[in-house]
């Protein structure tokens, strides 16, 4: 599974577009709290749902106001149509719903409907605190090698990191930077610790945007 | 009160905010705002005249609109952002007018350069939720976030999301959630 967001990226009532592995993505929560992941593309006429919005627990088409949630035949389902209010939405309008779990902070999707496996190092973590998300022009493999390059003031890279989650760890602190391949050679990275402290949390967050920043100036023609 | 703007005139649209916002009476008179229209002379922006008093540009209109009539809406001196964000060179604004007004569309660069200014307010908006101020000039909104919300919410005219802009997006359903907000031509109404 591939880390799309933190958790507190997408607040219920909120929706996103992002894509995993080439893949476009929208990522939405419902008022109940429950977050999802379908394919970024409405099976009416195509636009992307990403332009949508949440209205109780159903995400909504900006282009016609279909509908989707969940419903007893799964996730993704055409719930209404506004244009023909007494009609019962064909099965076969429903959106492609991703495996979509929440760990270590973070809403992880797989890009198959077999895709359900999270990497080892991401659990068991918790509980941890969100720092941020950066997002950068290079692919994933640079901007792994990147942090790997720069680990956190007081810390160093564990050995465990396996290939997506990068774990720092030092004497006071266990950080952990979970890699995100998106598409057009772009990927991001949503870093949390699992020390709550503020000081601490906004140090993080002006690491990972100077990492983020000295790859993006890289890359300038 | 008479404001001189237009519907279609993103630089306005502060304004036409603060005045819903705050609920205050204004007669308006539609100009035509364009920058082909503007191109070389005439004032640039919105256009208030109040009790023999006129201010031009939103910069200036904001803060005679807040000083005069809501003094919590002013942010704490020295905040520094809303020049720069109400600057007809600020890039997010030059490359939505280059998107809409000309064929050929802003040059790569300053695309760029605008996703790199909204990254700016996406970084300071981060840190501020860290500290418990979830708005531009800390706890409160203030004509700052006003000044700021266009640019950001307007961004998809010029090919900019937000999806790399968590913070933002938080802040845009934060001043969307604002009683008496309104919307303008390219800011959904439902979101």
């Amino acid at each position: 599974m591939i880390p799309v967001s933190l958790s507190s990226g997408v607040e219920p009532g909120a929706r996103t577009g992002t894509s995993a592995d080439g893949l476009p993505v929208v990522v939405w929560r419902g008022q109940d709290g429950t977050v999802h992941a379908w394919a970024d593309r409405c099976p009416h006429r195509g636009m992307r749902l990403s332009f949508g919005f949440v209205r109780e627990n159903a995400l909504t088409c900006i282009y016609h106001g279909w509908a989707f949630g969940p419903a007893d035949g799964g996730d993704g389902r055409c719930l209404s149509v506004p244009a023909h209010p007494g009609m019962t939405p064909p099965a076969k309008a429903t959106v492609p719903a991703l495996p979509t779990v929440e760990a270590l902070g973070m809403i992880w999707v797989g890009t198959t409907p077999g895709d359900t496996v999270l990497p080892q190092d991401a659990v068991g973590r918790e509980p941890v605190h969100p720092v941020r998300s950066v997002t950068v022009p290079v692919p994933a493999a640079a901007l792994r090698a990147a942090f790997e390059a720069a680990p956190p003031p007081g810390t160093e890279i564990a050995e465990t990191s396996c290939d997506g989650v990068l774990t720092f760890k030092g004497p006071a602190d266990l950080v952990i930077a979970a890699i995100q391949g998106r598409s057009d050679g772009t990927s991001s990275a949503h870093v949390v610790t699992v020390n709550p402290g503020v000081p601490g949390r906004k140090a993080l967050c002006a690491w990972a945007a100077l990492v983020r920043d000295h790859l993006a100036a890289a890359v300038l023609p | 009160m008479i404001l001189y703007d237009n519907d279609l005139d993103a630089d306005a649209y502060p304004v036409r905010l603060l005045l819903s916002v705050l609920a205050l009476p204004c007669d308006r008179v539609v100009i035509d705002s364009s920058p082909l229209a503007l191109r070389g002379h005439g004032p640039r922006g919105p256009v208030l005249e109040d009790d023999g008093t006129r201010a031009v540009g939103a910069a200036a209109v904001l803060r005679h609109l807040a000083a005069q009539y809501a003094p919590n809406w002013l942010p704490p001196s020295g905040d520094s952002l809303l020049p720069a964000l109400t600057s007809p060179r600020f890039a997010p604004r030059q490359a939505r007018l280059l998107a809409l007004f000309t064929a050929e569309g802003p040059p790569l660069g300053l695309v760029e350069e605008a996703a790199h200014r909204l990254q700016d307010l996406d970084d300071h908006l981060t840190l501020g939720e860290f500290d418990g101020c979830p708005w531009f000039a800390g706890e409160r909104p203030t004509i700052t976030d006003l000044a700021a919300f266009g640019p950001a919410a307007l961004s998809n005219d010029y090919g900019v999301e937000h999806d790399a802009f968590p913070a933002l997006r938080r802040w845009i359903r934060r001043v969307r959630a604002l009683p008496g907000f309104v919307p303008m031509p390219g800011v959904p109404q439902y979101c």
